[in-house]
């Protein structure tokens, strides 16, 4: 190209490029706010979803910005608060990781005025096995109390996970005094705080029992823990419930609504005699073990010790002049299964040996399974309370079991410092 | 060659031969016809900027050198493509979430630029008319193509569903097998209808898509 | 490391932007040339799309960040057109001749622009977008190829008068097409 026709094409292809910025501009002007527009009401679609017949929302709350809401204390699996416009209620969405696989469970969930639960909806469920229409189903009009919903068997985390986000959808409602609190029935408020006071029985925070109507003196329902390491009762003495625990160990407690331990020797009786009872009496596999672990003579004699968790038996070992001590503890391992785990300590507290009956349930599923297990068990040795910081017994790969082993680590330190 | 004197000489002149177009227009031809919407959507938006465009450029036609002409049409017709989208959006935001990259893609679709490319050297009427039908054609065969991938893909028109062809759908339709496929045999449909139609058009962006290779039927029938 | 890989290997076979995307399609559609002239084709692409891919990342940041993210199909058309023209001057300059490509149809092919505006919209970082950018080149050039072979390869004789030509190879394209579905 000449000279001249280069800088004329260079002129003309600058101004035509500055004319369409112009006019895009001028465009845009108008059109930006319309699209801005348009993106904010397509985040409401999920909303309108639970709620078709609202109107509008407003945002009360985001979890992006927490600090421009004027609300307070809402829990962290709260995501957002919408309020409809015409007074229909609260639309509320929730992010929990609580489930089998620890991925975002996502929910929308819908309240009336009155504080009852209109609708609610699963939006993201990355769990594999389903909870059910019926579960979902069995929250429509249900208070905050949640009295009607029961956890589904099989989907247990992913369904506590649901429940309890529900519950912080309630909780950042009535925390702000938009809804009234349901009213839980003392039942209820007992079963609640069952895994609290009696961790034994619980997994990760979700009670591992079978339930018993008893109806028998003060005795109203037993529950007795799958690990059999001891019983959680509802009572009433005639003029009040309250929560009962006895341990095979050797733990026995009762307490009230609020959590508050209540010295009531009739009742301590009953359930002990009941315990007793009921139990299987595992002692003399627990001694025949331990004596396995210790020198042929050693003296085993059953020690009692009050702790509410894992452990199932406690023994003074008198190996020779050396003092020591065995326990046993049936924490919970891969699907939900009671292992059993054996320790024994010097008078330090530090761990002589351990050992477990069966580390990895279900062999055939661990294709990678390289697990050297004697030189895990070996790892323990000589250990204290101090010392011991979880990362000895956990292991990628197997999380479940030596979740197990974790737990119940601990659970026998508790107890060795129990000891009097 | 008799086979050349039946071709329509008129047509060749405005450009309305659908397979030509289909072609040019390959690129949102094939995306975009998975649902009737989008097709008519796509085919109205080119049709505007095409319009445009040759508006544009017609009347820029003398101040243009020869060697900036491409980059000329192609700023142009991005112009107004760009107007077009943000217009979509504002105005239509579901049909806008329907087009994906590809009316952004227009810019430079070979369609396009071929009408402000020919309003460089035609006459302003002559431009006008060119943009006019072509937009039009396009439009018509999107529709076409979009109404068969859509009914037999995906048992639906237009988003409401039929449910005597949701049932039995073929889904190969919808993927982009099926706008290969169909694109072929509305090719050869007007292929058998007016054989030679696309031999003989000038032009940028014609030539260089090498169709001048394409289905002549320069070679003797056996 | 490995994500690059999958890019690249991506725009090639599960992303091909001919066959998968429909972007850039006319070319191979439309071209029935020589071996050489389409490998020279190709590559010259992939350059383009290189450089398109190294410009348009700190373009497209500077454009968001001064809210004029507007004129970002603008700028991207812009920039591809000076590309393609500094490539095409580097070439003659180089090689003194422009190796029978031409190169202003470059600027005109989708597959270009779409790959600058994908970059953006899936927020992909510096190497990422050239790993795309190349990926997509390598794809265009393997669909130019195939396209070629397959034409080359049809006896005209046995085929409908119909179908000659165009429909054709719009029906191989559809059957490559059907194949590149299993890499996804």
């Amino acid at each position: 190209m000449a000279k001249k026709e280069f800088s004329k094409s260079i002129l003309v292809l600058l101004a035509l490029f500055v004319l369409s910025a112009l006019l895009l501009s001028g465009i845009n002007t108008v059109t930006a706010p319309l699209i801005e527009a348009n993106g904010a009401s397509a985040q409401f679609e999920p909303l309108f979803a639970v709620m078709p017949e609202a109107q509008n929302f407003d945002v009360l709350y985001s979890a992006q910005d927490p600090a421009a809401s004027a609300l307070v204390d809402v829990p962290e699996t709260v995501t957002g608060i919408y309020s409809e416009t015409s007074g229909l209620g609260y639309a509320i969405t929730l992010s929990t990781a609580q489930g089998y696989t620890k991925e975002p469970i996502e929910m929308t969930l819908a309240v009336d005025a009155e504080g009852k639960i209109a609708a609610l909806e699963v939006t993201a469920y990355p769990e594999s096995r389903d909870v059910g229409a019926d579960f979902l189903a069995s929250f429509q009009g249900q208070d905050s109390a949640l009295p009607d919903v029961g956890l589904v068997a099989g989907t247990t985390f992913s369904s506590a996970a649901i429940k309890n986000a529900v519950s912080d959808g309630f909780a950042a409602l009535i925390n702000n005094d938009m809804v009234g609190a349901g009213v839980k029935s003392d039942d209820q408020i007992l079963l609640e705080l069952l895994p609290q006071v009696y961790p034994g029985i619980a997994n990760n925070g979700v009670g591992q029992y079978e339930e018993a109507e008893v109806n028998a003196g003060s005795i109203v329902k037993a529950f007795k823990a799958l690990n059999n390491s001891g019983f959680g009762f509802v009572l009433n003495d005639g003029s009040a419930n309250y929560l009962g625990v006895w341990t095979l160990v050797g733990g026995a407690k009762i307490v009230d609504l609020e959590g508050n331990a209540v010295d009531n020797a009739a009742l301590l009786e009953e359930i002990s005699v009941y315990g007793a009872a009921n139990c299987t009496d595992e002692s003399e596999k627990e001694i025949a073990k331990l004596q396995r672990m210790v020198s042929e003579g050693a003296e085993i004699t059953a020690l009692p010790v009050e702790v509410y968790n894992s452990v199932t038996g406690a023994y003074s070992i008198l190996d020779g002049d050396t003092q020591l001590y065995g326990f046993a503890a049936r924490s919970y391992g891969y699907s939900n299964l009671p292992m059993a785990i054996y320790y024994v300590l010097d008078e330090n507290g530090a761990i002589v040996t351990m050992t477990v009956d069966e580390l990895i349930f279900y062999k055939e599923y661990f294709s990678d399974y390289t697990l050297d297990e004697p030189s895990y068990k070996e790892g323990f040795t000589g250990l204290t309370a101090d010392s011991y910081n979880g990362e000895q017994a956990l292991i990628a790969g197997a999380t479940m079991s030596t979740a197990g082993v974790d737990t119940a680590t601990k659970d026998v330190f508790a107890a060795f410092a129990a000891i009097a | 060659m008799n086979e050349t004197k039946k071709s329509p000489k008129l047509l060749e002149a405005i450009g309305a031969n659908p397979v030509l177009v289909l072609l040019l227009g390959a690129c949102p031809a094939l995306a975009l016809t998975t649902d009737v919407r989008a097709a008519l959507a796509i085919g109205l938006a080119a049709l505007a900027v095409m319009l445009l465009s040759s508006l544009v450029i017609a009347a820029l036609a003398k101040l243009l050198p020869q060697g900036a002409r491409l980059a000329a049409c192609v700023l142009v017709t991005t112009a107004f493509v760009s107007a077009v989208e943000m217009l979509m959006n504002a105005y239509l935001p579901n049909t806008y979430a329907r087009m994906g990259i590809y009316l952004a893609v227009c810019a430079v679709n070979l369609l396009v630029f071929g009408a402000a490319e020919n309003a460089a050297s035609a006459g302003f009427g002559k431009a006008l008319l060119n943009a006019l039908v072509t937009g039009l054609v396009f439009t018509l065969v999107v529709l076409v193509v979009a109404a068969v991938r859509e009914l037999f893909g995906c048992g639906s028109f237009a988003g409401h569903e039929i449910a005597f062809l949701k049932a039995h759908t073929v889904t190969a339709l919808a993927q982009p097998t099926g706008g290969f496929m169909i694109f072929a045999f509305v090719a050869a449909v007007v292929n058998k209808l007016c054989p030679g139609c696309c031999c003989g058009i000038k032009g940028t962006a014609f030539a260089a898509a090498g169709l001048t290779d394409v289905n002549c039927a320069e070679k003797e029938e056996v | 490391m490995k994500e690059i890989l999958l890019l690249i290997l991506g725009g090639v076979l599960a992303n091909n932007y001919a066959f998968e995307k429909f972007l850039g399609v006319t070319p191979m559609l439309g071209y029935a040339r020589k071996g050489k002239k389409l490998v020279a084709l190709g590559l010259s692409v992939t350059v383009v799309l290189l450089v398109v891919a190294a410009l348009a990342y700190p373009v497209q940041n500077a454009l968001a960040n001064s809210g004029l993210g507007y004129l970002r199909l603008l700028v991207f058309a812009a920039l591809v057109l000076l590309v393609v023209y500094l490539v095409e001057l580097i070439v003659r300059a180089v090689m003194h001749q422009c190796l029978g490509v031409y190169f202003p149809l470059i600027a005109l092919n989708s597959a270009v622009l779409g790959l600058a505006l994908e970059n953006g919209t899936k927020g992909y970082g510096f190497g990422q977008s050239l790993a795309a950018a190349l990926g997509v080149g390598l794809g265009f050039l393997a669909a130019l190829l195939l396209m070629s072979g397959v034409q080359s390869r049809i006896e005209e004789k046995h085929i409908p008068a119909a179908f000659r030509g165009l429909p054709i190879s719009l029906l191989a394209a559809s059957i490559i097409a059907m194949v590149l579905v299993a890499f996804k």
